[in-house]
């Protein structure tokens, strides 16, 4: 994932006037068919990094594609000035009303969370009902200043399914968990109940302690304890990327 | 009165969040369906990135 644009305060600050959609490359079968569509490298096969800039109907690319943003701009300056530009030809954008930015389920998002070193946030509810009603609360805290850009959230119809995490069953609420380094674990910061208000669902969010990216030497050490210790992540579709390296434990 | 604003002051900045707090990343919706829908609200343009969030299949790293 890149580091060098997309953590810029000037790109980030751009971002808020767009759609910003992340993906796992290699999750599900149909968004890397949307993936292999923008960008395949040589022989159509999907690669572990894509990158565009489409409009909001979806009727054309705004930029050349492909890996990252270094395949359309300089830098982050140019980028950034790239975006507010274009975001001015869609000013007349609808604002308010946007929905959690889920990441597909909690176990992706418990890796996500970990790659990003911020806190997960949990909608734990059994009913639709139950969770629009804490979505509703909680979505207007996720865009807000203080909080936007500092979390990653999951949900589950399943509370149950929490128990090995937090180490008691949660009947329905929010939980907000900071990961393990591998993402395969975390610990619970916050378990809020259903009927928490927004200002508690703010303040859990802004209570997790504060983290730094990985510094690149950092990336080494961090496969080589995790080979050591076993820590094997199974993607949901083959790995396709030919500089990719063999699976290591293809039987785990 | 300038004790009394510094210890405002103070207050304000251990408030959970403020003191310290690192400024947030880009909001990333993390679904294809999610973003595409949203944008057709909007009307606001796509930034679409995907990565793998494993590094030689380990994960927590992308």
């Amino acid at each position: 994932m890149d580091r060098s644009f997309l953590s810029q305060p000037e790109v980030v600050a751009a971002s808020r006037r767009w759609v910003c959609i992340r993906l796992a490359t290699y999750e599900t079968a149909a968004e890397a068919d949307v993936l292999r569509r923008i960008y395949a490298g040589p022989g159509g096969v999907l690669e572990n990094t894509v990158f565009a800039m489409i409009a909001p109907d979806r009727s054309r690319y705004l930029c050349p594609s492909g890996r990252s943003p270094q395949w359309a701009f300089r830098d982050a300056a140019e980028m950034a000035d790239f975006m507010n530009r274009t975001a001015e030809t869609y000013s007349g954008s609808t604002p308010g009303g946007r929905d959690l930015p889920y990441v597909a389920n909690v176990r992706l998002g418990l890796d996500v969370a970990a790659c990003d070193r911020l806190p997960l946030v949990i909608v734990a509810a059994r009913t639709p009902t139950a969770r629009a009603d804490l979505e509703r609360r909680l979505a207007p805290v996720a865009w807000s200043p203080s909080v936007i850009g500092r979390a990653i959230y999951a949900h589950t119809a399943d509370p149950a399914s929490l128990t090995p995490l937090l180490g008691r069953p949660v009947a329905e609420g929010v939980v907000v968990v900071a990961p393990d380094a591998y993402g395969v674990s975390g610990c619970v910061l916050h378990v809020l109940p259903a009927a928490a208000t927004p200002q508690q669902m703010a303040g859990a969010v802004a209570d997790a302690p504060p983290t730094t990216l990985p510094a690149p030497e950092e990336i080494r050490s961090h496969i080589d304890a995790g080979m050591q210790h076993g820590i094997h992540s199974r993607t949901a579709i083959p790995v396709t990327d030919p500089q990719s390296p063999p699976d290591w434990a293809p039987d785990r | 009165m300038i004790r009394r604003l510094a210890a405002a002051l103070i207050a304000i900045l251990l408030l959970p969040g403020v003191a310290g707090a690192a400024p947030g990343g880009i909001q990333w919706y993390g679904t294809w369906a999610a973003g595409a829908r949203e944008a057709a609200r909007s009307g606001r343009p796509i930034l679409l990135v995907s990565g793998a969030p494993q590094c030689h299949h380990v994960p927590g790293m992308w």
